[in-house]
């Protein structure tokens, strides 16, 4: 068996969809790995940047409206951490390579659980990308656990749900640059979501299949060309 | 010396009297060293059929390279901004356009909305774009975004798309031409380890409240 070791990155690239204020994409809802600053973790000191450990599927009551609570773990400086020793080492932390221009980690022994609310959208300074989630989920499980779990498999069981979080930043996105209200584009956005395409099948099921994903884009942009972004659907 | 069991046919006059000459009962020794000697022929035919076969595969693999950069070339010429929309209209996710062409998501938002990429990023975008022409038009693989992102092989999670973001256009292209037969082959030589990197004693399936879960594969007893 080939899991002996925990995974690294080729490179802190790897890690993030958006690794400044400037990069991140508004419309883009909050999940796992997302990074704040400003942000007050009860039992931990202080106030500063803070990184999102909710799991993805357990981020949303009713798979729209955010928990009112996240679990999140303090982000600090700390020196650079070669790729390579994380595979060995470092196991209290998540290491974010070049996170804003630093060296960063997040802290599993200084984390608690903070009021979703006081999460502003301007606030957030960084995503991570599916593989990057993936990397910290396998160090916190590894954290909490010493279960080591491979990221591909971490990946699988969550891969839809990161898809449906692209997507619906695209929808988002291009609904408020064509003028439309942002809230009323999500809305809408969940509407379609759940709503069955023409065999009968949920879209938010499809999405569990990845050769189907690509066609739901499709339709979706299709959907976006016409302006019908914040209407319901079906 | 004439040894061998092969005589002149009987001529028409005799055919009534012929009769049938044993041939001289060959050694084992002599049968072999013939077998050897056949053995040794049919191998040197197997190794000059394989070499045959390894520089065709080899002259095949770069007249689709030569024909994918040529394309390419002349794609790069288009609008970059038409060029995304095309690979968008195909079904691609940003996020796969981003890390095929070396660039984060937001540099591609940036693109999308006029911003000048380098040449080497427009011909990365150009490329792939050429690569979508040739898999539909050349090899029928219709939903090219779909194709690109299914695992070629059940026990890996490597798609095409990952090959493509490692340049390795002559795998995904001979993947595309030989509509995914021996994915084993192409697997070997993207990632040689891929057996014991991917095999796991991790599964991933669904949980009490339906969604997935990942668990320890039950070993049977």
């Amino acid at each position: 068996m080939a899991e002996t070791e925990l995974e690294c990155p080729d490179g802190a690239e790897d890690l993030y969809l958006a690794a400044t204020r400037d990069e991140v994409e508004a419309s883009r809802p909050v999940l796992t790995g997302d990074v704040f600053e400003d942000v007050v973790i009860p039992g931990v000191d202080g106030t500063g940047l803070g990184i999102v450990l909710t799991h993805p599927c357990s981020m949303r009551t009713d798979g729209v409206t955010l928990a009112r609570r996240l679990l999140m773990a303090r982000v600090s400086a700390s020196g650079e951490i070669p790729l390579k020793k994380w595979k060995t080492g470092h196991f209290k932390v998540m290491p974010l390579p070049l996170l804003m221009g630093g060296h960063y980690s997040a802290l599993f022994d200084e984390m608690g659980v903070v009021e979703s609310a006081i999460l502003q959208a301007t606030n957030r300074v960084a995503c991570l990308t599916p593989y990057g989630i993936n990397l910290l989920q396998q160090r916190f499980v590894w954290y909490l656990t010493r279960f080591l779990a491979p990221t591909h498999r971490l990946g699988e069981a969550s891969d839809a749900v990161f898809e449906e979080v692209d997507l619906c930043a695209e929808w988002v996105s291009e609904a408020t640059s064509a003028g439309g209200d942002p809230t009323a584009a999500e809305q809408a956005f969940h509407e379609w979501i759940r709503s069955s395409d023409e065999s009968g099948s949920r879209r938010q099921d499809l999405l569990r299949e990845r050769q189907r994903r690509a066609g739901l884009r499709q339709e979706m942009r299709r959907r976006i060309s016409m302006g019908e972004f914040t209407t319901s659907c079906q | 010396m004439r040894t061998t069991s092969t005589f002149d046919p009987p001529t028409g006059a005799s055919v009534r009297q012929y009769q049938r000459v044993e041939a001289p009962t060959r050694t084992i020794e002599e049968a072999v060293q013939d077998t050897g000697h056949l053995r040794n022929r049919t191998g040197l035919l197997v190794d000059d059929s394989l070499d045959l076969h390894r520089s065709a595969e080899q002259l095949h693999s770069d007249a689709l390279d030569k024909h994918l950069r040529s394309l390419a070339n002349e794609r790069a010429r288009e609008e970059l901004a038409t060029l995304l929309e095309e690979l968008s209209d195909l079904g691609f996710s940003w996020r796969d356009i981003a890390r095929t062409s070396r660039v984060s998501v937001p540099a591609l938002r940036k693109w999308r909305q006029g911003a000048p990429a380098t040449g080497e990023n427009r011909k990365r975008v150009a490329t792939m774009a050429a690569f979508c022409n040739i898999a539909r038009e050349e090899y029928l693989v219709h939903e090219v975004a779909s194709w690109l992102e299914t695992p070629i092989h059940p026990d890996a999670p490597i798609i095409p798309m990952d090959m493509i973001a490692n340049d390795r256009w002559d795998l995904v292209l001979r993947l595309a031409g030989t509509h995914g037969q021996d994915p084993e082959l192409v697997l070997d030589e993207f990632e040689p380890d891929w057996r014991e990197r991917y095999e796991s004693s991790v599964e991933v399936f669904a949980g009490p409240d339906g969604l997935p879960g990942v668990r320890l594969v039950e070993r049977e007893s």
